[in-house]
């Protein structure tokens, strides 16, 4: 039980957020949280396949995006109400992993990487193309419908804290998704993968299919992420697309700590964290970030979650 | 309409050449030191900006086919140096580094260069007929000028003790250090090549694209298109490709948009990592 | 009856080879292999470095697909077969250069091991819900003495435990057939003793097959052995056929003792 207390504790935190941020600050950072909960599940589905799988994926921007756009033009073309619209968006990630995936995942390392970053690169271009229906990089934007409307009791993301709460609901249930399922014996499966593939069909795991699978699951993390972003922001775009924001989400998952769970929600804090306070005093925030990655990547490769564990395994003995 | 064609597609081979030129740096990056470099393209930009930098002070173009190699080897160098050594071990962590560093430089030049895009004047004006059509004598230099340093690579690698000892560090690392090859100067060295061959590429580019800190993340996936299409490994082949996919995207951009040809060289490569990942080019593997 | 019956499954091979045939760019590492294993022996396949022997195994266990020939386990033919599904079929294997999971414990290589034998994939179960699991890994753990080690990542094991794990790994699921490459490679004379009265002892449950170099061990530990020359089956016969036969000496001429 012990262990579960700093859990417990960061929840506690997190749930409480809307009432202490005002005290201490400008409930503007209360938006920042927001953002930094929304991007943690898009480095959490990074995460899973190269922390727990040992793949790479350089290209789950394109999930989000999917994400992103089921959402929106769920809302704005389909004229779906809230809870359609946002199944829509998971749904049509999970299925794009699917079909994505039953490629990719027939290649390892090095060209697994590339080809992640070829798919989500096509779409993006598609997605410039059919500017008419995406809106290109400018993006669309759209009206929140109501969460929840039940006798003129109403609930709807517009209210901030609605929003947070919301969000950080979605989240945290698919941070513990992520942690049940990697206690199971699918989840010690995938890591034998990482570990040895040979040594892991050796041992009768259809190393193809798992791998499969678990690149479904981080699709599927990615697309809610985005459609907790289009949610968020009432906008979609497909520059949101492009390989930079896969990049940017691998570093924050490295620099928080592979194969940890809370590692990716560090990491994104941090630097999301990074940008908005020195963009405030300094613009250029960019030569942070990058010295930042840079510094982690050599000093302390195993991230900071990595490092917490290390020195607390010292202190320890 | 075919006139266009035409210029789009010889524009489409000059530009090929350019990018062989770049490509070839990535592929040795990728080949001997086994990281997928994503500040590469940054290093492409870093050249059209001493190209623009030179022209600025010096009131002359052409030392910047000069300077920049030199600055460029420098800052390869250091970079491998104090960068990539240290990780070497990990592939995965120099994506990350690589991705940081591509911030920095991009951050640097926003900061030195400034955000707004420029163009310099192509050094040598005026066009000549070909084809029926009025084409621009610069870009006859450029290509002209990139088969030049493309060949100048290949003769370096086949002739000189340097080049022979970085192919042998390509095919087989451990063999080449037991044989006495200092590993980690040629690591050194072709880090250095590599981002000295891309700062060549931006200036013979310079005066035919913009100037801007943003173009590195545009030419990158072009570079990587050409060295996997043209096979890991394979150096002409991915000279070769680059013209080809620059060739074929000038064409279809006739007929269709440039995001729809740069659709098409990506389904193209997806198609080759899927079923030959080894490339469409046989011939020099080693 | 029973004693009929009981020389009939003496009589038919377990692991059968027929007219294998690999090469490698231009090399033929295995030419025209045809080869019967019997039961109720231990199998050892010997021969000099290049003969085929980690290769034969390697088809066998579907790593390599053959260009010719066929393979049978138990009349089921092999072949084709994807790695994993020849591993589900009861059919293990310990490899040259040992390897297993690294990061993961002792118990917990074991654990897997016996998992996906089971074909466990529930991702909502918990690991430590799987009693039966469980039972035979502590049995597994008792029988091989790697107690010490048990939650010991297997990363940090010296080469005899890693050994010692890799048979463990083997046996667990209790399966049809094991693959020794090389067990005792790279052993001390204590370790090499303990891991052979370990296959010896698995041979009444188990068909055993084993490639090894160290003639010492294969005239101690083999029943049976096939000597593989080239690609292809120079001779085969018990330890003392072998041993007197002329050309299996030519072809380990100046190498007949222990090997590097």
């Amino acid at each position: 039980m012990s262990a579960r207390l700093p859990y417990l504790g960061l929840l506690l935190v997190l749930v409480l957020a809307p009432w202490i941020i005002p005290i201490i600050g400008d409930s503007f950072w209360l938006s920042v949280l927001t953002e930094i909960i929304i991007w943690s599940c898009f480095a959490a589905s990074i995460n899973f396949l190269f922390g727990y799988v040992g793949l790479l994926s350089f290209g789950q921007a394109l999930f989000f995006g999917f994400g992103m756009y089921g959402v929106a033009l769920g809302i704005s073309a389909f004229q779906l109400s809230f809870w359609p619209a946002f199944f829509l968006g998971p749904f049509s990630a999970t299925v794009m992993a699917l079909i994505t995936g039953i490629f990719a995942v027939r290649l390892t390392w090095h060209y697994f990487a590339i080809i992640t970053v070829v798919f989500s690169l096509i779409f993006y271009f598609l997605a410039l193309t059919l500017k008419s229906v995406t809106g290109g990089d400018d993006g669309i934007n759209f009206s929140m419908p109501d969460l929840f409307n039940l006798l003129g009791f109403k609930l709807s993301l517009t209210n901030s804290t609605t929003q947070y709460l919301f969000t950080l609901s979605v989240v945290v249930l698919c941070f513990w998704l992520i942690k049940v399922v990697m206690a199971s014996a699918y989840g010690r499966s995938l890591i034998a993968i990482r570990d040895n593939d040979i040594r892991a069909s050796l041992i009768g795991i259809n190393v193809y299919r798992l791998r499969l699978s678990a690149f479904v699951i981080a699709g599927f993390l990615a697309g809610v992420s985005g459609s907790l972003f289009a949610l968020f922001g009432r906008y979609a775009s497909a520059s949101y697309m492009f390989y930079h924001v896969s990049g940017e989400g691998v570093v924050w998952a490295i620099v928080g700590g592979v194969g940890t769970l809370l590692g990716p929600a560090i990491g994104t804090g941090i630097f999301i964290l990074i940008r908005e306070i020195v963009s405030t005093h300094w613009q250029h925030h960019a030569l942070i970030v990058g010295a930042f990655a840079i510094c982690i990547v050599i000093f302390a490769p195993e991230g900071i979650v990595g490092l917490w564990k290390k020195l607390r395994h010292r202190s320890r003995s | 309409m075919s006139q266009t064609i035409i210029a789009l597609a010889i524009n489409g081979i000059v530009f090929g050449l350019i990018v062989a030129l770049i490509a070839l740096g990535l592929s040795i990056i990728f080949g001997l030191l086994d990281i997928i470099n994503l500040s590469h393209g940054d290093f492409f930009m870093v050249g059209t900006v001493i190209a623009f930098t030179t022209l600025a002070t010096l009131g002359h173009f052409w030392p910047a086919l000069l300077i920049a190699p030199l600055i460029g080897f420098a800052l390869g160098a250091l970079i491998q140096f104090s960068i990539i050594q240290r990780i070497k071990n990990n592939a995965a962590l120099s994506i990350v580094a690589t991705f940081g560093l591509s911030m920095i430089i991009q951050e640097v030049v926003r900061m030195t260069f400034g955000a707004a895009p420029k163009r310099i004047m192509p050094p040598i004006s005026g066009t000549f007929g070909m084809f029926g059509i009025e084409y621009e004598w610069y870009r006859i230099f450029a290509a002209i000028a990139s088969i030049i340093a493309i060949g100048s690579f290949f003769i370096f690698l086949k002739s000189t003790k340097l080049g022979v000892w970085m192919r042998a560090v390509r095919h087989d690392r451990d063999t080449a250090t037991t044989m006495g090859i200092p590993t980690q100067q040629i690591y050194l060295f072709t880090f250095g090549i590599g981002f000295a061959m891309a700062a060549i590429g931006g200036v013979i580019a310079a005066p035919i694209t913009t100037v801007d800190f943003r173009t590195g993340v545009d030419i990158l996936p072009f570079c990587f298109m050409a060295v996997i299409i043209g096979g890991l490994g394979n150096l002409p082949g991915t000279v070769a490709a680059a013209v080809l996919l620059a060739f074929l995207e000038g064409v279809i951009s006739g007929f269709a948009t440039p995001t729809i040809a740069r659709i098409f060289s990506l389904v193209l490569m997806s198609s080759v990592l899927l079923i030959r990942p080894q490339g469409l080019f046989k011939g020099l593997t080693k | 009856m029973e004693k009929i019956k009981a020389s009939f499954a003496l009589m038919k091979p377990f692991l059968r080879i027929e007219h294998l045939s690999k090469s490698f760019g231009g090399v033929k590492a295995v030419n025209d292999l045809s080869l019967s294993l019997f039961p109720n022996r231990i199998n050892a396949i010997i021969g000099p470095n290049g003969a085929g022997k980690t290769t034969l195994f390697n088809l066998i266990t579907g790593f390599i697909k053959p260009d010719s020939g066929k393979i049978f386990f138990d009349d089921v033919e092999l072949t084709h077969l994807p790695i994993h599904a020849i591993s589900l079929m009861g059919i293990k294997r310990t490899l040259q250069i040992k390897s297993v999971f690294n990061s993961m414990t002792v118990y917990e290589n074991l654990w897997i091991t016996l998992s996906a034998q089971q074909g466990n994939l529930n991702p909502f179960r918990p690991i430590d819900r799987y009693p039966d699991i469980q039972n035979r890994v502590e049995e597994v753990i008792e029988q091989l003495d790697l107690g010490r080690f048990q939650n010991t990542p297997a990363g940090a094991l010296s080469y005899g435990d890693v050994a010692l794990l890799e048979i463990g790994m083997a046996i667990i699921t209790k399966p049809k057939m094991i693959l020794f490459d090389e067990p005792v490679c790279g052993m001390s004379p204590a370790e090499t003793e303990k891991v052979v009265s370990k296959i010896t002892a698995l041979a009444a449950q188990t068909h055993i097959v084993i490639i090894e170099h160290d003639m010492d061990v294969v005239f101690k530990m083999a029943d049976e052995i096939a000597v593989l020359a080239f690609g292809s089956k120079l001779a085969s016969g018990t330890p003392q056929e072998i041993n007197s036969n002329q050309q299996v000496k030519e072809v380990y001429f100046g190498t007949d003792e222990v090997d590097a």
